[in-house]
């Protein structure tokens, strides 16, 4: 069977056009503490596309393609979405604060140590989606976070690995990351 | 590993006999030629059946959920009871298992807390229209005429890639249609740790770092010194990971609802093997709240 590549630059649609189903989803583009919540997010995966370039530019490098910049590059794409979904411009928008914070563990040469680093902010960023997921009223808001999320997961898997822990599976698997406090109360 | 759906027999077996009512209607069928005005049938198709009907609410869904984990716990139960699995591969598909149970469990008491009734137990029709299929041209079918894989380890690695990765998409998929948003947040959980299995399963097949990104996806910025494009070639092949699939962890910068292709087998006269097609759950393979694993066969 002749493979297509797929198109990686955009979310799926998500699947609540189909209509078999009843939802009791918001329709339309977030609002509230939805889009506060959303927007809180933006902030933070241009954040983390900032911090990965920030390791490449200390000499973190995982060879060709280099692993660190294809995470970063996807954390763009995720911003941009996010964006788009609430209206925001993405210049502008980025978590400065997030950035310093981290900036530290991510401005190293040593793969392992920023891998380390990856490792925890991707299951964060793991463990954040989720609890949007199962709280915002807009359903292609949670689509979206869970088309994210997924992809996300399978960074964890891939920094722990990085991260000299190939051989713990609990390390691989496991996320016991505790969710980024992001703006907004859940369901508006 | 516990399994609330006990088999009678072998489960290849119940695989091969769960159409018996199948087959009864068609030896039926060619009895008495004066009764039964049902067109005749030839081959081992299955017996066409209606498409159910019903609103397809979260208890179906979760319903649904729930036989696939219950599958998967089946297929890795096979693969071992067939002697399929690869050392490198004992320890996750162990773990895989041991998830997969606590996934089947957690749905259990949201579909209770739901109001519906538990479905423990595989799906009906992924088990007969998929994983019967994928199987017999793993481990071969006499009465089919189908021979042996030529790498049965190689293709259970790639069939428990691609239930993890049908997993994944099949909760991904849930989040949409379900009404519950904490149901929600509930299934996204489970997609992420199917997930995680597609992500080891991928690492152990193809080694690292080759193992992190298709090509597809991050295509390397200078060309490959063997002057060869596109796929793997024997020349570059890890001698620790010869004869097993090649897999990546990530293959797409979104979470994807694509269906995907699973070629497992012995080729042919032609070079081809045998696929199946492994598609997130529609109107065919949904558990509605009529159907029971005693009715299902199970």
């Amino acid at each position: 069977m002749k493979t297509v590549p797929p198109d990686t630059t955009q979310p799926p649609v998500p699947a609540s056009t189909s209509g078999d189903t009843a939802t009791t989803a918001t329709p339309g583009a977030p609002t509230g503490a939805d889009a506060d919540a959303l927007a809180a997010m933006l902030g933070i995966e241009l954040a983390a596309g900032e911090l990965y370039r920030a390791a490449g530019d200390a000499g973190a490098t995982t060879g060709n393609p280099d692993l660190f910049a294809v995470i970063g590059d996807s954390h763009d794409a995720y911003a941009e979405s996010l964006a788009a979904l609430v209206g925001l411009p993405v210049s502008g928008s980025i978590d400065a604060a997030f950035v310093d914070a981290r900036r530290p563990d991510f401005e190293s040469s040593d793969v392992a140590a920023v891998a380390d680093a990856g490792y925890v902010l991707e299951s964060e960023l793991v463990r954040t989606y989720t609890e949007l997921v199962g709280s915002v009223a807009n359903v292609d808001a949670a689509s979206l976070a869970a088309s994210i999320l997924i992809v996300e997961s399978r960074h964890c898997t891939i920094m722990a690995d990085l991260a000299g822990r190939g051989n713990d599976l609990t390390a691989l698997l496991d996320n016991d990351a505790t969710p980024l406090d992001v703006a907004g109360e859940p369901g508006s | 590993m516990s399994n609330l759906w006990v088999p009678a027999f072998s489960r290849r077996a119940l695989l091969r006999y769960g159409g018996v009512a199948s087959l009864g209607a068609l030896v039926a069928a060619c009895g008495d030629r004066g009764g039964d005005e049902t067109p005749g049938r030839v081959g081992a198709a299955p017996t066409a059946t209606d498409r159910p009907t019903g609103e397809v609410n979260d208890v179906i869904l979760l319903r649904t959920a729930q036989s696939l984990e219950y599958t998967a716990i089946d297929v890795y139960g096979t693969f071992e009871d067939e002697g399929l699995v690869d050392a490198a591969f004992t320890e996750a598909f162990a773990a895989f298992v041991d998830d997969h149970q606590e996934h089947a469990d957690t749905l259990g008491g949201l579909i209770t807390a739901a109001g519906g009734d538990e479905f423990a137990c595989p799906n009906p029709w992924i088990m007969s229209r998929a994983v019967g299929p994928i199987l017999d041209n793993i481990l071969g079918d006499e009465a089919q005429d189908i021979p042996v894989s030529d790498n049965p380890q190689r293709d259970a690695v790639a069939t428990a890639l691609a239930f993890e990765n049908l997993a994944g998409a099949t909760y991904q998929a849930l989040v949409a249609s379900l009404a519950e948003r904490e149901l929600r947040g509930e299934v996204v959980r489970i997609a992420a740790e199917e997930a995680r299995h597609a992500s080891v399963i991928a690492l152990l097949a193809t080694g690292v770092p080759k193992a992190y990104v298709s090509p597809v996806l991050a295509p390397p910025e200078t060309p490959e010194t063997s002057g060869e494009t596109g796929t793997t070639t024997a020349a570059t092949e890890d001698p620790a990971t010869a004869g097993r699939p090649t897999a990546y962890v990530l293959t797409d910068r979104f979470g994807s609802l694509a269906a995907a292709t699973l070629a497992v087998g012995k080729p042919n006269e032609a070079g081809t093997r045998f696929s199946a097609t492994l598609e997130t759950p529609a109107e065919n393979s949904f558990i509605y709240e009529q159907m029971t694993c005693a009715a299902a066969g199970s």
